[in-house]
């Protein structure tokens, strides 16, 4: 079977007022035609011409991989060493110097188990927010769903984050942490984050396109979202009538999701569960929206 | 159902000038319009100036049937990118609409996706990706993709080791294996040496008689003329012309859009007066006598050079230098050399006019430069003029065109050959 290019074939093609136009026009030269028309409004996210590129989109992904370790000696041990290195540093300066307290849990068990959902968050909020101008060369040649490439960026976080989940499994053997049942909620804080990243990620990519500020501003925000977020401090050093108020950062949510499934501490409370599931979904819902009205321009003024 | 395969309906696309900024004026744009208010001045704030626009296209229509190959020709920013821009949905136009039926392959450059970190190998699945065919499509082909590009030895190479060459065969070869019932060209064929050259021609006259169809963009009219049926005239983003590909092509040597070929040189001329001779201008005019910037190869061209001579001199000549555009200067011929003995003659003051006549065939494809002198050789110079004119030379016929051939060499004459058996076997 042959995987035709979606504005070939009405079935496949962008499924907006497009194709239905043409249908009544007298100058139409067929109804399976592709119409190309000038700047509309497109609001829907358009799952069906993503899917009909998911092989480009497989080789975004693969090449950014393939390219990310490329002529580096350790090669993909990086992916482990750098999560490992900050959980040696934070453990000094916080755990050993600072006296920080770590509900009882031993402080590199909990400093990596909050780096993990962290640097999968932070991974992906940095590939997707500068994927379309390190994508500029594709965007300004040829045409595919522009959605493709900041979702392809996702591939690097979500890979190295499975490389470190293989070090976390190793450190809770070694501190002979009993598995408990709740460990099943992991992939729910795993798609928060993945969401929120993805949400603020659509946004600084669609806005860096015209305003490169955005992409000078992305590391620094970054980084106070890691102060604002539970990693180096457990949940428990806020009074807890603002535990609820502090879920409006999805990432004290995962970061203490986290911990919670591994280790029973803490928790979230529903109320800044449902605040951060609100705030994730928001973004993400709003984040597709404005991707999409403005990626018709991408190609003129990036 | 209609055979029109492409049509596009007064399509306009429209640019904002300026950096770009119209809808985001920077902080820098705000202070400086701030500051110019404070003081009250007369200046126009920047952002005014910013917001003037051009039509980068303004009302293209046209139609291609299915199996037409139709090129599209112009001056560099006449709009012939925008256009496919526009019909690869890479950019919407501002105004009107096109429709395409079937599949469509874009190549507005080769190359696309390539990554200087991954192997040949992994760049032709890269790079097919990009252009829209599968992962199926790219194996079936692979083979052949191998071959077209001779990299079987350097397939698992990082493409940043190749040669320029290398690299840019490869990238015609993916490009050149497309399979797509509408295929969008641009200029691809500007690269890459001669013998190289002639190989994706004929690969892309395949690819028109396997009935597919075609628009292709290019600055090189010979190969408009040999593969294409039907051609678009662009200029300032209209069309000037659309028809039949030779009348099409005549419109646009035939100096309708640009006058350039002549020069007026007096007003050129820097410190004192000439007090002897001076060159006043040079012209370039076609077989049938036009004034011109472009000529054609296979008919050649006058050159005519005015001059004012001011005060009685003897022994003077007017040289003539051709250039090429690699900067290499092609011939050097002055009045003198038919007639050597004229050299005594004396010439009195008054306006003259000489010329020569540039034989066709000569010329290679390109652009040339001429560069004119007045000297009374081994004594002093009266007047010079470097690069007083520059005209292109274009090649809608010649041998070498004709045989597709890459040739080498600064000029492409059709040299007479005898031959004569010396021996013969028979059977």
């Amino acid at each position: 079977m042959k995987l035709s290019m979606p504005h070939t074939s009405p079935s496949m093609a962008n499924p907006t007022n497009a194709v239905m136009k043409n249908i009544d026009d007298p100058d139409s030269i067929g109804s399976d035609a592709f119409r190309i028309l000038p700047l509309q409004q497109v609001p829907a996210i358009g799952f069906r011409d993503i899917w009909a590129y998911r092989e480009l989109l497989y080789f975004l992904a693969w090449r950014d991989l393939k390219v990310r370790y490329h002529q580096t000696i350790l090669g993909i041990l990086w992916a482990v060493l750098k999560p490992c290195s900050m959980m040696v540093v934070f453990s000094v300066f916080f755990g050993w110097l600072g006296r920080i307290p770590s509900d009882g849990i031993p402080y590199p068990l909990f400093i990596f188990s909050a780096l993990l959902p962290w640097q999968l968050f932070a991974h992906t909020l940095s590939g997707t927010s500068h994927s379309l101008v390190s994508n500029q060369h594709l965007i300004t040649k040829v045409y595919f769903p522009r959605l493709i490439i900041p979702i392809s960026a996702m591939a690097i976080g979500l890979v190295d984050f499975g490389i470190a989940l293989l070090v976390l499994v190793a450190m809770l053997m070694y501190y002979h942490v009993p598995i408990l049942p709740q460990i099943l909620a992991i992939p729910v804080f795993m798609l928060l984050s993945i969401a929120t990243a993805l949400g603020v990620g659509l946004w600084a990519s669609a806005l860096n396109v015209r305003h490169r500020d955005i992409g000078h501003a992305i590391p620094f925000v970054t980084q106070l979202w890691f102060f604002a977020t539970p990693v180096a401090y457990p949940i428990s050093v806020i009074p807890a009538s603002w535990h609820a108020w502090y879920g409006i950062n999805p990432m004290a949510s995962v970061v203490e999701g986290f911990r919670w499934a591994l280790f029973g501490s803490g928790g979230v409370g529903s109320h800044m569960l449902i605040f951060s599931l609100f705030i994730s979904s928001t973004l993400l819902l709003s984040g597709f929206y404005v991707f999409r009205r403005t990626e018709q321009t991408f190609a003129d003024v990036v | 159902m209609s055979d029109v395969v492409i049509r596009a309906k007064n399509i306009g696309k429209q640019y904002a000038l300026g950096d770009g900024q119209r809808w985001c004026p920077s902080v820098q744009t705000h202070m400086r319009n701030a500051i110019a208010s404070y003081r009250d001045t007369e200046e126009t704030p920047a952002s005014e100036t910013e917001n003037k626009v051009i039509w980068a296209l303004n009302k293209v229509s046209f139609d291609v049937r299915r199996g037409e190959v139709l090129g599209i020709i112009g001056r560099n920013g006449s709009g012939k990118s925008t256009l496919l821009k526009i019909l690869s949905r890479i950019t919407p136009p501002t105004t009107g609409w096109a429709e395409l039926v079937g599949r469509v392959g874009s190549l507005l450059e080769v190359g696309t996706g390539f990554h200087p970190d991954l192997t040949g190998r992994d760049n032709i699945y890269m790079n097919g990706a990009v252009l829209g065919m599968t992962t199926r499509e790219i194996d079936k082909q692979f083979g052949a993709i191998v071959t077209f590009a001779e990299i079987e030895t350097f397939l698992d190479t990082p493409v940043k080791r190749y040669s320029s060459g290398m690299h840019m065969r490869l990238a015609f070869a993916v490009a050149a294996h497309l399979k797509a019932d509408i295929l969008l060209v641009d200029e691809v064929l500007a690269v890459g040496d001669a013998a190289f050259q002639q190989k994706c021609l004929s690969k892309m006259d395949d690819v028109s008689r396997e009935g597919r169809t075609v628009l292709l963009v290019s600055h090189n009219i010979a190969s408009i003329l040999n593969l294409c049926s039907t051609a678009l005239l662009l200029d300032h983003g209209e069309v000037l012309a659309y028809g039949g590909v030779r009348n099409v092509v005549d419109h646009y040597l035939s100096g309708s859009i640009s006058v350039h070929g002549e020069t007026l040189l007096h007003s050129q001329h820097e410190g004192p007066p000439r007090q002897e001779l001076s060159l006043e201008a040079i012209r370039i005019r076609d077989s049938h006598g036009r004034v011109t910037g472009s000529i054609d190869a296979i008919r050649g061209c006058t050159v005519e050079v005015d001059y004012a001579v001011h005060r009685e001199i003897r022994g003077g000549q007017i040289s003539l230098e051709l250039w090429n555009g690699e900067g290499v200067c092609v011939l050097c011929t002055t009045d003198l050399d038919y007639c050597p003995e004229s050299k005594s003659t004396a010439r009195l003051p008054g306006l003259y006019r000489v010329s020569c006549r540039l034989e066709p065939t000569w010329f290679r494809a390109g652009r040339y430069w001429i560069s004119l002198g007045a000297s009374i050789p081994g004594l002093r110079t009266l007047d010079e003029a470097s690069h007083a004119i520059s005209f292109e030379v274009v090649d809608t016929g010649s041998i070498e065109h004709k045989l597709a051939q890459g040739r080498r060499g600064i000029i492409a004459p059709t040299i007479k050959w005898s031959a004569t058996s010396l021996s013969t076997v028979s059977t």
